[in-house]
């Protein structure tokens, strides 16, 4: 116990016969980031909608906080970051982050000047505060990401879920969302699962990396995981991994040569 | 807080209620029978001191068929618009209108029989037009079944189904019937109009259009999160299948008891969510009472030109469309130069 995420045996086919996801078992403690990585079409956001519960598992639990998560009402305590996507109507950005306290709350809730004032405060956290009378379909993508962020964090969720958050953004952006997400992490002691193509990233912000491959899967801390063997294997790549120094930090970095 | 928006919709909302007075005391006033401001002061008087008054037809034009008038159009009004806003929050397209799931279609069915069966007069004929709208969206809630993935298109293919099939039964009653009185009662009302409505009408509108109007308002908000798209919705912890079928039940009930005693008006629902977007914003807690009360205000001020435009009325339903259709493509030309 004590996990922030615990998930038990967890089994997931979208039809009978073609299970996408077997026997699926990880933990991730509070203030931990872990990197669920695999190739395209091998099921690494049915796995986070499994863990969000946006799709309930065939078979199998997952239990957030030592509670278990059904897929009939998302829990509160699930933080969720889809992609940046475009919305229909132009809510501000205020709005948009004060729509995280709506649902969670009663059936008719409205939401009250703390609510506000919560956002302003988690807009802050994020660091687009100024942007929060801004129309959200005038941002870009990586601005619309974090306004995602801050509608997830507005419920001081235990867990948080990121689907490739970093897609679509220039590596300037790419580096403050990963700076942000490690941030949040440690000082909300919130565990993070993100969704990501890459590597470096992957080795950078995660304590434990997830690879999903079609076979199964290895889970275990980032620098075990993350070996120029694993990638060959599950990606399917020949790759040169470098180390170097960077202030207090090794960094391993990879670089991708050829096909298998 | 939210500041800039919060303000603006106070105000605006302020001024809605000092205009929707202002023209509800035009309308009272204005018509074939004119009542000028001075004798309306007076019959209010002798009403309150329950003395009898001396201008026994004009106390009888303003209580029995003005008030009554205006209450219906305001109530119509809103309804409409207000269910316009919802769906088209819920829908996530801003073209989308009150009668999307055939509302009109069954409610026009039912009149058309009650007008066949009736002859028109009495109860039966709002009654019977009130159950086929609201029975219009059964079946499209049948059709609809629980299918999540596409929800909304086979709500919108329901719609368009059950909104043939009663179309083609309002052409059948309009062959068979008798083209001196029957088939012009039924074209008629298919015009809309508010002339000869008693507070029978408003006690039948009254608990579908109250009713349906107050418990959009009260899911406002989750209007909000179902805009956003299923998936967001369902995170942020709203089942957005459910919650999706309440506001549309809510909506389509307003619909039904709108059209049911005012026959078939259009381009409201479409138009006034629009003019409200640009007056107080996107966010639907606060666009939902604007779009009741603007629409409102939209349609008495439509109905009064209606009433006084000519000698004979001009039926309500063909001047929101030819006001409303153009005034559409105004905004909408003007939105895209900007």
């Amino acid at each position: 116990m004590g996990h922030a995420i615990e998930v038990k045996s967890g089994c997931f086919s979208y039809f009978t016969g073609h299970e996408v996801l077997k026997d699926i078992s990880f933990s991730l403690d509070a203030g931990k980031v872990m990197a669920v990585m695999g190739r395209n079409g091998i099921g690494k956001t049915t796995l986070i909608k499994c863990v969000v519960g946006l799709l309930k598992w065939n078979s199998g639990y997952s239990y957030i906080n030592g509670k278990e998560s059904k897929s009939t009402g998302a829990m509160k305590e699930i933080g969720y970051v889809p992609q940046a996507h475009k919305v229909s109507f132009p809510y501000s950005v205020c709005d948009m982050v004060v729509f995280g306290k709506v649902g969670h709350s009663s059936y008719f809730a409205t939401p009250s000047k703390q609510d506000y004032a919560l956002a302003e405060n988690v807009l802050q956290q994020v660091g687009i505060y100024e942007l929060k009378d801004q129309p959200c379909n005038e941002l870009s993508g990586g601005q619309l990401q974090l306004v995602y962020i801050a509608r997830a964090l507005i419920n001081s969720p235990k867990l948080l879920v990121l689907d490739e958050p970093e897609s679509h953004l220039d590596f300037r952006n790419q580096i403050r969302l990963l700076k942000l997400i490690k941030k949040v992490a440690l000082e909300k002691e919130i565990a993070c699962i993100i969704n990501t193509h890459y590597p470096n990233h992957a080795l950078r912000i995660a304590d434990q990396c997830f690879l999903l491959g079609e076979q199964g899967y290895i889970v275990g801390s980032a620098e075990e995981i993350m070996t120029d063997k694993n990638i060959q294997t599950y990606f399917g790549v020949y790759s040169q991994s470098v180390q170097f120094q960077y202030k207090d930090e090794m960094i391993t970095s990879f670089s991708f040569l050829e096909e298998v | 807080m939210r500041n800039k928006t919060g303000k603006r919709y106070r105000a605006v909302m302020l001024g809605g209620f000092a205009v929707i007075a202002a023209i509800s005391l035009c309308a009272i006033l204005i018509g074939q029978y004119t009542i000028t401001l001075s004798d309306f002061w007076a019959i209010i008087k002798s009403k309150i001191t329950a003395t009898t008054s001396p201008l026994e037809t004009a106390s009888f034009v303003i209580f029995n068929v003005r008030i009554p008038r205006v209450i219906l159009t305001a109530m119509v009004g809103a309804g409409l618009s207000m269910s316009g806003s919802a769906l088209q929050g819920v829908f996530q397209n801003p073209l989308v209108s009150p009668d999307l799931l055939g509302v009109c279609s069954g409610a026009g069915f039912g009149a058309a029989l009650g007008i066949l069966l009736f002859g028109g007069a009495g109860i039966f004929t709002p009654v019977l037009s009130l159950t086929f709208g609201l029975f219009s969206v059964l079946l499209v809630f049948f059709f609809a079944g629980r299918r999540n993935n596409t929800e909304t298109l086979s709500v919108v293919l329901g719609g368009i189904v059950v909104s043939s099939i009663f179309a083609a039964l309002i052409a059948l009653i309009k062959y068979t019937a008798d083209s001196s009185e029957t088939l012009p009662a039924i074209t008629f009302w298919q015009m809309g109009s508010f002339a000869n409505r008693t507070y029978d009408h408003i006690q039948i509108a009254a608990v579908p259009v109250i009713g349906g109007m107050f418990g959009l308002y009260l899911f406002r908000w989750k209007i909000n999160l179902l805009s956003l798209g299923d998936e967001d919705c369902h995170t942020l912890g709203v089942d957005p299948v459910k919650t999706r079928w309440i506001i549309i039940l809510f909506a389509t009930i307003t619909t039904a008891g709108c059209v049911t005693v005012s026959g078939v008006i259009g381009w409201i629902g479409l138009v006034i969510p629009h003019i409200c977007r640009k007056l107080v914003g996107v966010n639907h807690g606060e666009l939902l009472p604007a779009s009741g009360l603007i629409g409102a205000i939209f349609m008495i001020l439509v109905d009064t030109l209606a009433r006084n435009l000519t000698a004979a009325e001009v039926p309500i339903g063909i001047l929101t469309a030819l006001i409303g259709a153009p005034f559409f493509a105004a905004i909408y030309r003007r939105r895209r130069r900007l």
